[in-house]
């Protein structure tokens, strides 16, 4: 579905990426673990499209209707609409933006992109209500303005509602378990179970074995210093959370 | 929304020369292309182009030569002195007769700057809303036409009033009759629906000026919503005068939206008085027109009087908005507040002078004054001019402000969902300039506005898109 090989990248003449080498493949659950640094969030943002990366060396492919696309030659609302997503470690606040519109502009942009009907106000009101349903999330967190004074755990919760709104293909989660209180943290693993199908898959990105407790991943990754140094399975995410990087990884 | 900010106090000041002389150029632009002979004022003061007027309005003229021409930049004060300026008024004048008010509202329709009966709906007979265009008969009962005007407040004469009277002079091939409207709110009167000016134009008024007056009288604890609407297509230049005074206890909100056509140029002044406990609204929205100016100069001279000015400048192209409140605290214990917003796409310039004085014996005063803008275009330019000027000692006054730029993880948060850029950057400048429209809901009584069937589909920032961008 996804294939990243020999990733260079940098930003503001930082190499953050060193030649990253990644495949994900749909109904794959894959963490990407590692120390402070490592170029974890800036895999993700590449991924999504930030505008301040360049990449200076590789590709990443992005499989659309059979057919392998070059990604990164993408918008990044482009590729928002073909089904990626990440989830922001620090989610903006936007005073005076609602964040039901916000959801709702969102799906349609996507909706719009993929040539179905945009959804008036009512319907998506319904849409809104099986989601939130599912998730288990106050909808309170709705009617207010978009991440405007919520807590850390509303903030990551958020993230997850507009994960399940868009339904995205892949998803990067970038540390959406930092920060979390153990019902928060239930919460959010709970949304990335639900999302898990053989048509998706989810990337972790993360820094503690507790939410692997919840959602099994297929491959642990290790990167460090812009590199992917280590792969396994699940095991490995116990291993760092013992002995840490250093032994972990040798 | 993080915004850079940086006070534009200390702009060049040769950039504001440039400024000036490009706002400057702008009306030369708009009286050069009127028939008459060019060649021209601008280089020689004693010129063709006010003789035709010095014969009609020959005191007004006297203060354009002595002072010059209006400038939007002055960086002075001092160009409002004691001038004698007293000048005759020459205009036809007939009486407003009567006719049913619709079910929303009641409508005064100018077109090319003046009252057209036919298509406007008032009831005389009720005598909740007296409407006359006969100064002669009212001018016992108001004394204050424009040219009595600018005799008023503490005698110092006005230049944007000099210029209103002098470019009555040009207004010929025009019908001139009927363009000064004078409206009387009686005592304890509440108009249960809104007055509505509506200001169109036709194929006559082609590039030429055309200068509607409004008087706007309410009696004590009278109160009134009036709304002025500006669609004018075809004219150069519009040069609206909007003179309110309101008495004891009365309340007025007044909503303005300048929505002129591309080629369009707009000076729109209101004056205004208020007196005891007397509280005033306003709200106005510029995005029509090539070039607009707002000027509100308002005397808060009663005791608990409160004004609060709100201005939301939309500019795209080359457009260019200017607003400029001069606001006079002369006596205590009485409050204001100034918050005025840009939102400037493209190539398009703003431009905001607030100036707020406080007399020496008006003690008590609450007054804040706030301007932020959001330059979306790269080559967009905003001046701010906040200013204070303070003579009593107990007073509680505030100013500021903000110009930035679009945060642009902001915007990366929303294309990463999907949003296109255009777009995203339409909700963010709605969700800058949301606050208006809330507070607009409010003060006009309506907190939740309801959804209906035509713009369940569309979101707000749709409609936001589709009109401003």
């Amino acid at each position: 579905m996804l294939e990243i090989k020999n990733l260079h990248a940098e930003v503001n003449e930082t190499k953050v990426l060193k030649g990253i080498d990644l495949t994900v493949k749909a109904g794959e659950i894959h963490a990407i673990m590692g120390p402070n640094g490592a170029g974890k969030s800036s895999l993700s943002r590449i991924i999504a499209g930030h505008p301040l990366y360049t990449v200076t060396e590789g590709s990443v492919t992005y499989e659309i209707n059979l057919k392998k696309q070059n990604l990164l030659t993408m918008d990044t609302h482009q590729r928002a609409c073909e089904g990626i997503f990440m989830s922001f470690q620090y989610p903006l606040e936007i005073p005076g933006l609602s964040n039901k519109e916000f959801l709702r502009a969102a799906f349609n942009e996507v909706s719009k992109y993929q040539g179905s009907e945009p959804m008036d106000v009512i319907e998506f009101e319904e849409l809104l209500e099986q989601k939130m349903d599912k998730l288990g999330i106050k909808k309170s967190l709705l009617s207010r303005e978009l991440n405007v004074d919520f807590s850390g755990g509303e903030k990551k919760q958020n993230e997850i509602i507009q994960m399940a709104v868009l339904a995205p293909r892949i998803a990067f989660l970038d540390e959406t378990d930092s920060g979390l209180d153990i019902d928060a943290l239930k919460i959010v693993a709970t949304g990335i179970q639900k999302f898990k199908s053989n048509h998706n898959a989810t990337v972790l990105i993360t820094h503690y074995h507790r939410i692997l407790e919840h959602i099994k991943p297929d491959f642990v990754h290790i990167l460090k210093d812009g590199k992917i140094i280590k792969t396994g399975d699940a095991k490995l995410a116990l291993e760092i959370e013992n002995k840490g990087y250093q032994v972990a990884a040798s | 929304m993080t915004t850079c900010t940086r006070f534009l106090n200390k702009t060049k000041s040769e950039e504001r020369i440039a400024y000036g002389t490009e706002q400057f150029a702008r009306f030369k632009q708009a009286i050069q292309s009127l028939n008459i002979e060019k060649d021209d004022y601008w280089k020689h003061s004693n010129v063709n182009f006010f003789n035709k007027i010095e014969k009609k309005q020959p005191k007004a003229l006297l203060t354009i030569k002595d002072k010059g021409w209006p400038r939007v930049h002055s960086r002075k004060r001092s160009d409002e002195k004691l001038t004698d300026l007293i000048a005759k008024t020459s205009e036809k004048i007939y009486p407003v007769t009567s006719v049913e008010e619709n079910n929303l509202a009641y409508t005064l329709v100018f077109n090319n700057g003046a009252l057209l009966l036919k298509d406007s709906n008032l009831s005389s007979e009720s005598m909740l809303l007296e409407v006359e265009t006969n100064e002669t008969d009212l001018s016992n009962r108001y004394p204050k036409s424009i040219h009595s005007l600018v005799k008023q407040n503490h005698n110092e004469p006005n230049l944007m009033l000099s210029l209103n009277i002098a470019l009555t002079a040009l207004q010929e091939g025009l019908t001139s009759e009927q363009h000064e409207v004078f409206i009387r709110i009686p005592k304890n009167v509440t108009l249960a629906k809104p007055l509505v000016c509506l200001f169109l134009d036709d194929s006559a008024s082609h590039e030429k000026i055309i200068i509607p007056r409004v008087h706007l009288h309410l009696e004590q604890n009278a109160a009134l919503t009036f709304l002025e609407t500006h669609k004018v297509e075809h004219v150069l230049l519009q040069n609206t005068f909007i003179n309110i005074t309101l008495e004891a206890g009365a309340k007025l909100i007044h909503v303005q939206e300048l929505e002129e056509g591309a080629n369009v140029n707009h000076i729109h002044m209101t004056h205004g008085n208020l007196y005891h406990n007397s509280s005033y609204y306003t709200f106005s929205m510029q995005h029509g027109s090539q070039s607009s100016l707002i000027e509100k100069k308002f005397f808060v001279k009663g005791e608990g009087a409160n004004a609060s000015f709100n201005g939301l400048s939309i500019g795209k192209t080359r457009q260019h908005f200017n607003n400029i409140v001069s606001l006079h605290h002369e006596t205590e214990q009485t409050t204001s507040q100034q918050n005025y917003k840009f939102v400037l796409a493209d190539r398009s310039r703003g431009a905001f002078t607030g100036h707020l004085k406080v007399f020496r014996n008006a003690q008590g005063v609450n007054a804040g004054q706030l301007c932020k803008t959001l330059l979306i275009g790269e080559k967009s330019v905003m001046y701010a001019r906040p200013q204070l000027e303070i003579f009593a000692d107990d007073v509680k006054c505030g100013h500021g402000a903000t110009i930035g730029e679009v945060n642009a993880e902001e915007l990366f948060y929303l294309m990463s969902r999907g949003i296109s850029q255009k777009q995203a950057l339409a909700i963010l400048s709605h969700a800058f300039v949301k606050e208006f429209f809330i507070n607009l809901a409010e003060v006009l009584g309506h907190p939740q506005p309801a959804i209906t069937s035509s713009d369940r589909s569309t979101l707000p920032t749709e409609n936001f898109l589709k009109n401003f961008f």
